[in-house]
């Protein structure tokens, strides 16, 4: 065995054991990426607020347009069209991977002429 | 995406990422990108201070200061910016343990240091042994590797397993891993060198060998 | 009166974020239904660590998944572990093109699997009729 393979096997030894990771460990983990994430919203969001207290009206407006705001972006996104779409990809005679692919792109775009 | 024109500036996306052709991470990209890491980094701060809770603590410093103060970084950087900013966050870790240490010293002076690491690690993969069963497929084996190989890897001193993870798990080159680590090309390669020598020492008894 | 004001704005700046959330929802495994689960399966390992758009999308895809027959069923849960190795961009890549080979005229995307199929030896065929389930 060379060091390569030493390495190698080592490797994927330990990525065996992130597998192996216990339920209430990966759980804390995603929860804690998922406050630390959300957190940074907030903090972007400080901005905004300080605003909000000085002309409490101008919040009030701002309010309500986030409000808008977020419908709009929950109503209009078209999340239905991944879903559907997204099936017929992973039920296709080729694997998704083909379709990210350099080359498929290539051929797509040669037959645009 | 059409999504960063429609959302007002401060709901999620850092005003950074309006402007396009410019692949500043963006909050999604920057969720993703430690989705796919927490583990590893997880298992690299258990192996560095052999405590889970510690460990737990390690990662969420370590993804706060990410987050904090290079959410208007490249994506392409994330990688190596996560790994220097891990180690960091390791060495703080134990920082602080030394000081705590220093007390607890001067109170119980009979405590044996070396004593107490070996149990933690013990009492440590005994716990992930009954937290799961062996399947009928498992290869009774490999768990043991593992459990060997993780023992190993905890061993070595700080600096070549701080080398030997980046530049073999995370596959980061030469280069990155001495940004990360903060030292020279140089060394990088000599704290390799050594780590997979030490390694391959260790595990030479028990089945593998370079 | 400012002071109601305020709270009023600061109340209903929360339940902007709140309902953002919603829509975004991060889910832990063990809160999935059991169809849910079941569609999902060969990823049930990397469920807790996906941001959660990411799980969004695989929640309709799940939704789909007791539509489909069973070999379709089969093909799915065998390419799910991939798609979810993939990167984001790639999927994007992968969504595009996929879009693209679609609006091509039957003969052209046969053309065009065949062509990858060689290429990539890869040992699989093309049915040579149109495919029996139309997609709609």
């Amino acid at each position: 065995m060379n060091q390569q393979e030493f390495t190698h096997n080592l490797v994927r030894a330990l990525n065996q054991s992130t597998r192996e990771l216990d339920a209430a460990t990966l759980a804390r983990l995603a929860s804690v990426r998922h406050e630390v994430v959300r957190g940074d919203n907030h903090h972007a969001g400080h901005g905004v607020l300080t605003h909000a207290h000085r002309h409490p009206w101008l919040g009030l407006v701002m309010a309500v347009g986030l409000l808008l705001a977020g419908w709009f972006v929950v109503n209009l996104q078209k999340p239905a069209d991944t879903g559907q779409a997204d099936i017929l990809l992973l039920t296709d005679d080729l694997p998704p991977n083909a379709y990210a692919e350099q080359d498929f792109s290539k051929w797509l775009k040669a037959q645009d002429n | 995406m059409q999504i960063n024109k429609v959302l007002p500036i401060g709901f999620g996306y850092s005003a950074a990422v309006q402007t396009l052709g410019t692949r500043v991470a963006s909050t999604q990209e920057i969720d993703a990108f430690l989705a796919g890491i927490e583990r590893r980094a997880f298992k690299h701060a258990v192996y560095a201070v052999q405590d889970h809770h510690s460990a737990l603590d390690i990662v969420q410093n370590a993804m706060l200061k990410l987050v904090e103060r290079y959410s208007e970084k490249p994506t392409e950087e994330l990688p190596l910016l996560f790994q220097r900013i891990l180690q960091n966050a390791i060495h703080d870790h134990f920082r602080r343990a030394k000081v705590r240490d220093f007390w607890v010293r001067l109170v119980s002076p009979l405590r044996d240091k070396e004593e107490e690491n070996t149990e933690t690690l013990e009492s440590l993969s005994a716990a992930s042994d009954s937290e799961r069963p062996p399947g009928p497929e498992e290869d009774v084996s490999s768990r043991q590797n593992i459990a060997v190989i993780e023992q190993a890897l905890s061993e070595l001193p700080a600096r070549q397993r701080e080398a030997f993870l980046p530049r073999y798990w995370e596959e980061l080159d030469v280069a990155e891993t001495a940004q990360a680590m903060g030292c020279s090309e140089g060394s990088v390669k000599t704290h390799c060198f050594r780590a997979v020598n030490a390694l391959a020492a260790k595990l030479k008894g028990k089945g593998f060998s370079p | 009166m400012a002071q109601g004001a305020r709270q009023l704005t600061l109340g209903l700046m929360l339940l902007a974020m709140a309902g953002m959330a919603q829509a975004a929802g991060f889910r832990l495994w063990s809160e999935l239904s059991p169809q849910e689960q079941t569609a999902l399966a060969p990823i049930a390992g990397d469920w807790n660590h996906m941001p959660a758009q990411q799980q969004e999308k695989l929640l309709k895809v799940a939704k789909g998944f007791a539509k489909l027959p069973p070999k379709q069923q089969q093909v799915l849960h065998i390419r799910l572990q991939s798609w979810v190795r993939m990167t984001p961009e790639q999927r994007k890549i992968a969504r595009e093109n996929y879009k693209k080979l679609l609006e091509l005229p039957q003969e052209k995307q046969v053309q065009i699997k065949r062509r990858w199929m060689e290429a990539s030896g890869s040992g699989l065929s093309v049915p040579a009729s149109p495919p029996q389930e139309t997609p709609r």
